[in-house]
């Protein structure tokens, strides 16, 4: 079930990322890290105190 | 460098893999685990549906809420991640023909899995735990309910890096060539998502323990909110994940198929990567300190990008299968592809049901309810339960449960017994879990309230008349929870005595006949043109139109039904 490169060529840029698991992994948790959590934290923390 | 023999792997005969004892071990006990607390689980679900019928309401409140909190943990995170670590162990060592990295922390995992889920079940039948699954504060439960989640989600991420470190050993060891199999992928994808998951977890769980213990004062139950849907929300998309690399691995076994493109398959779980996470935010919307910047950029442009990675999978698994089916000749008509597929073969009709079943109930109703305007109306009703059993149980345990059907044979060296009843197992569960999903969207789209023992709210000061439609939706969808566990209890019934019962299949005897790959067969066959159209799967075309159209559809009525909910004078 895989494409392997039966001529030879050096793998696409593309599939050499992807059979990288552990960028997969830093890709996995820094975006949501970034664009969720911490965004969504600041969000709270920016609440301002009721007068 | 752990060395292993010729006599720690055996030839299975079934599948003709190369398995290490070790890992089967392993994948063995977590598969077990995992079936028994779907029987716990499912047990207090049915407690619950019994409850939530408006005519029955068996349970007490107070045994109403903690049979809920067992059941939301149970199935939701127990049943479902046993069975996970089953699978990655499973794709690392079992599909690469490798040993497994580091048997004994992968032990670790099991154990320390077992013991905390041992000490939130002690926590939770005490009856002082009863904060439900998301235990949002100032719910308090006690200490050991926490620690049992953190020494859970501990072993569960000891697990995730004994898959990981799994690949390593079977690439440096070269037993696969080339790039990993796009099911084993679809298990890398599961894996790092699970990452991201306990982490959050660990983050938000740890303090709340202390919390508990009386280290730390005060939990903001804001924060707590955020980060735990970091949990609490992509450990269901591990799930995603995890089902649908089984739907791959499900049409390559029964038939032969490749996928259409793994380039755009792979594309597709990389786009998981990315953004599946980012809809943990749609838990949030009603939530007022989280700005609409930070909604709808997670809810509704992050998000669709992992919607549109699913509309790619629920188009090119039915689409392989098409291809090979008329490959191997079925290709006349539109869906003579489909109307002769294997339906009397568990794994493939639970497979197929668990695809059709995530594609429209549990997809469509995801993608809507994820909209900010349309989900005020739904938000917190009995539509999320709808929503949520429509992807977890019709899509994810569906597609575990067929996929056990062909575990068994591999993994346990048995045969299935009491196959009429394995045959007609994925049709009852399925009948229940739809009709079950689509009544409470139903009710909870009239408003009525998720998590409430008594929907009437009868001598409470507040108390609400609903309209008696949504109590019909109610005892409706309820009644067919009852026939979702009846199917689930044929699956267990089905496992277990197979485990116990089955006819052994020795290791020596003779290879089982595989199925051929379809395009081998075309080959033979000299069948170099299929489909019709210009397309080589235009029926699969058809059926994602149909799928298209539902969506559309579905999100008009509900932004009609917005609009008269909420009068403008």
């Amino acid at each position: 079930m895989s494409e392997s490169n039966s001529n030879g060529a050096s793998p696409h840029f593309m599939q050499t990322m992807l059979d990288n698991q552990w960028l997969m992994l830093a890709l996995a948790v820094l975006v949501p890290l970034v664009l969720y959590t911490i965004w969504g934290l600041w969000d709270v923390i920016n609440i301002p105190p009721a007068p | 460098m752990a060395t292993t023999t010729m006599s720690d792997f055996r030839i299975d005969p079934v599948s003709g893999l190369k398995i290490h004892r070790t890992a089967n071990t392993l994948v063995k006990w977590n598969a077990f685990a995992a079936v028994v607390f779907l029987l716990v689980g499912g047990l207090f679900g049915l407690g619950v549906a019994l409850t939530r019928m408006p005519s029955v309401q068996l349970l007490s409140p107070e045994l109403f809420y903690m049979a809920l909190t067992a059941h939301g943990l149970v199935n939701l995170a127990v049943w479902i991640i046993f069975f996970e670590m089953a699978v990655l162990y499973f794709l690392g060592a079992h599909v690469l023909g490798s040993r497994i990295a580091a048997p004994k922390w992968a032990w670790a995992q099991f154990w320390l899995m077992l013991v905390g889920a041992a000490l939130v079940a002690v926590a939770v039948l005490g009856g002082n735990s009863s904060v439900m699954m998301t235990s949002y504060p100032p719910l308090q439960a006690e200490p050991h309910f926490y620690l049992g989640l953190i020494l859970f989600a501990v072993g569960a991420l000891i697990g995730c890096f004994v898959f990981l470190g799994t690949l390593v050993v079977a690439k440096r060891e070269k037993t696969y060539q080339g790039s990993l199999p796009l099911v084993v992928f679809g298990g890398v994808t599961a894996t790092v998502i699970a990452v991201f998951t306990i982490v959050s977890g660990a983050l938000i769980l740890i303090p709340t323990f202390f919390w508990s213990i009386g280290l730390i004062s005060h939990i903001d139950p804001m924060m707590y909110r955020v980060v735990w849907w970091g949990f609490g929300h992509s450990s269901q998309q591990i799930n995603v994940v995890a089902h649908i690399s089984i739907w791959y691995l499900i049409a390559s076994l029964v038939f032969g198929a490749k996928p259409m493109s793994e380039k755009v398959s792979r594309g597709a779980f990389l786009l998981y990567i990315l953004f599946l996470q980012l809809g943990s935010a749609h838990h949030l919307l009603s939530d007022p300190g989280l700005t609409s910047a930070w909604k709808i950029l997670n809810t509704s442009y992050m998000i669709y990008l992992a919607v549109l990675a699913s509309m790619i999978h629920g188009l090119t698994v039915p689409g392989s299968i098409e291809v090979a089916q008329r490959r191997k000749g079925l290709d006349t008509g539109l869906f003579t592809w489909l109307r002769k597929a294997p339906w009397g073969n568990p794994i493939f009709s639970g497979m197929f049901l668990s695809l059709v079943g995530f594609g429209f109930i549990g997809g469509v109703s995801g993608v809507v309810m994820s909209v900010e305007q349309i989900n005020m109306v739904i938000h917190n009703t009995a539509y999320l339960p709808g929503h949520f059993h429509g992807t977890l149980v019709a899509g994810t345990t569906m597609a575990f449960m067929a996929v056990t059907y062909w575990l068994i044979p591999v993994v346990f060296q048995r045969k299935i017994a009491l196959a009429g009843v394995a045959k007609l197992q994925p049709y009852i569960f399925s009948l229940g879990a739809w009709v079950f999903s689509i009544a409470l969207m139903g009710a909870g789209t009239l408003g009525v309230q998720r998590r409430h023992a008594d929907i009437t709210f009868a001598g409470q000061p507040l108390a609400y008349e609903y309209p008696e439609i949504a109590k019909g939706l109610m005892d409706l969808g309820e009644i067919f929870g009852v026939v979702m566990s009846v199917g689930a209890v044929m699956f267990i019934v089905v496992v277990l005595a197979s485990i116990f019962a089955g006819e052994r299949i020795e290791e020596g005897s003779a290879p089982w006949p595989k199925v051929e790959d379809a395009d081998v067969t075309a080959e033979r066959t000299g069948k170099k043109h299929i489909g019709a159209w210009g397309m080589e799967a235009p029926g699969t075309f058809v059926l994602a139109i149909i799928l298209f159209v539902t969506l559309v559809l579905y999100y008009f009525v509900n932004f009609k039904y917005l609009s008269t909910v909420w009068g403008m004078s």
